[in-house]
């Protein structure tokens, strides 16, 4: 089974699961956080700036700057980076809140 | 001494509008306001014209045809929203209430579907699944009421008209029955015309000139959350809001602590994904703090309806002074004992919804003659 980007050399990885993402199907392993799972993916671009629309991701990866927000099986807003890959579970982008074209900045 | 036509106290939404249709009917309009504009209950508001939980209809449905072009008509944004609006019921004894109160808006000219709770679900699926139906007003929209505030006053401001803010009224000078002169903490000013635009403080201004206005200030407690992406039903609000906003009787004789402090859920979604959470209705005079037993109680309805939104963040709580009248009517009328002052008050939940007819009928009651029939909202005294 492909590991995605996982570093390959590692033997010793937790048991298989499968999650989806924006409902397409990937492998998960126990232990590995949702952001890892993306990363892993290469999937990284989670959500676009309200006010200059700009790409971001899993930033400091420890639980501080929120720029990880994902819908997990309906809630939104879960920090991928603090939150654990389940069996089954459904991660989603979020909907983009966005001003006015008229308001956006540069 | 400085002089002008009209002096508007107070730079809320209603002051703002009023000095608008003033200045744009060739007025000089100077505005007094004691603090920042829109610093009071325009500030602490959830903007929408629901439609369908209006006490005005003939009103309402006139300023809800000025608001369809008004960013456009003052250059600016007032982040207008066709979210439609939704009445959802908390059980299905509220039934005969919401169909008999659709019948009487559909008398009036606002149309109001009735839906089934499957109906609500199956347009958004986070609504709770023990909701048995709720009513929707499609023409409900949203609107951001302190950027409509600001932008009637920028409006105003290019045509002429003189923004006082930090610059509170001490006096209104009468002589000889009419008014004379406003006295603020910047001086005095001689005018013609007072609009009294004071909201839930108009009864204090009214006082020092022997006139009693029945308004009485009522709090309106408010929630603010994190953007926080769920819902298709972007304005809704709880059935109960026909009993806690008008029916004083019931408020006051009830056992249940939410309907005693006058709470009905108010959720709305601005543009940004915040969510907007109300409200309380109680009357603690001019206290405007917040209290944990009413927010609670306030979120834990809004659960009820959205039981998404307790994984929400709260980033901040405000509360407003509702200006409440108690036959439900806003005052919107010149006085007999003084000629010259005109009172602008008393629009209770519905300041934001009714700013444009207000500002219009005030600047016609001074500048020509009212368009529309205004004796329900006549100052009796």
């Amino acid at each position: 089974m492909n590991g995605g980007r996982r570093i390959g050399s590692v033997e010793k990885r937790g048991a298989e699961f499968q999650i989806t993402l924006d409902g397409r199907e990937v492998s998960a392993y126990a232990g590995e956080t949702i952001a890892t799972v993306l990363l892993a993916e290469g999937d990284i671009i989670l959500r676009r700036t309200s006010k200059e629309d700009k790409p971001r991701s899993v930033f400091c990866g420890i639980g501080i700057c929120f720029d990880c927000l994902v819908t997990v099986n309906g809630v939104p807003n879960q920090r991928a980076c603090m939150t654990l890959a389940r069996p089954g579970c459904a991660v989603t982008r979020q909907r983009v809140f966005s001003r006015g074209a008229g308001e956006k900045r540069g | 001494m400085a002089s002008t036509d009209v002096v508007v106290i107070g730079g809320g939404v209603i002051g703002a509008s009023v000095a608008y249709y003033l200045a744009k009917a060739k007025m000089n309009v100077t505005v007094f306001e004691r603090r920042e504009l829109a610093s009071e209950a325009t500030g602490s508001n959830y903007g929408g014209l629901p439609l369908q939980t209006t006490h005005s209809p003939d009103l309402i449905r006139e300023s809800a045809r000025m608001y369809r072009n008004l960013g456009e008509e003052l250059g600016s944004d007032i982040e207008l929203e066709q979210t439609g609006s939704y009445l959802l019921m908390d059980n299905e004894d509220q039934l005969p209430m919401l169909e008999a109160h659709a019948k009487e808006m559909l008398r009036h000219g606002i149309r109001v579907d009735i839906l089934t709770g499957r109906e609500l679900r199956e347009i958004d699926p986070d609504i709770a699944a023990d909701v048995p139906g709720g009513s929707r007003c499609s023409d409900g929209f949203i609107v951001n009421p302190m950027k409509v505030a600001y932008a009637y006053a920028g409006a105003a401001k290019k045509l002429g008209a003189q923004l006082q803010t930090f610059t509170e009224v001490k006096q209104i000078r009468v002589e000889n029955r009419r008014v004379k002169s406003v006295i603020s903490s910047k001086g005095e000013v001689e005018t013609k015309f007072v609009v009294l635009a004071a909201g839930a403080w108009a009864p204090l201004l009214g006082s020092t000139l022997n006139l009693r206005i029945h308004v009485i200030p009522r709090r309106g407690e408010i929630i603010l959350t994190e953007a926080f992406p769920i819902g298709k039903i972007r304005y809704m609000m709880d059935a109960d809001y026909l009993l806690t906003s008008s029916n004083l009787e019931a408020v006051k004789t009830s056992t249940d602590p939410r309907i005693r402090l006058g709470i009905s859920a108010v959720l709305t979604q601005p543009k940004h994904g915040n969510w907007l959470i109300g409200t309380s209705r109680d009357f603690p005079g001019y206290d405007k703090s917040n209290t944990v037993e009413t927010l609670t109680i306030i979120a834990r309805r809004a659960v009820r309806f959205v039981p998404k939104l307790k994984h929400a963040n709260i980033i901040r709580t405000m509360a407003g002074l509702r200006p409440f009248c108690e036959n439900g009517h806003p005052i919107i009328s010149s006085v007999d004992a003084v000629e010259g002052l005109v009172l602008a008050t008393g629009h209770h939940g519905e300041g934001v919804g009714l700013a444009p007819v207000t500002g219009k009928l005030v600047s016609e009651i001074i500048t020509s003659r009212p368009t529309m029939p205004i004796e329900e909202f006549r100052y009796e005294g």
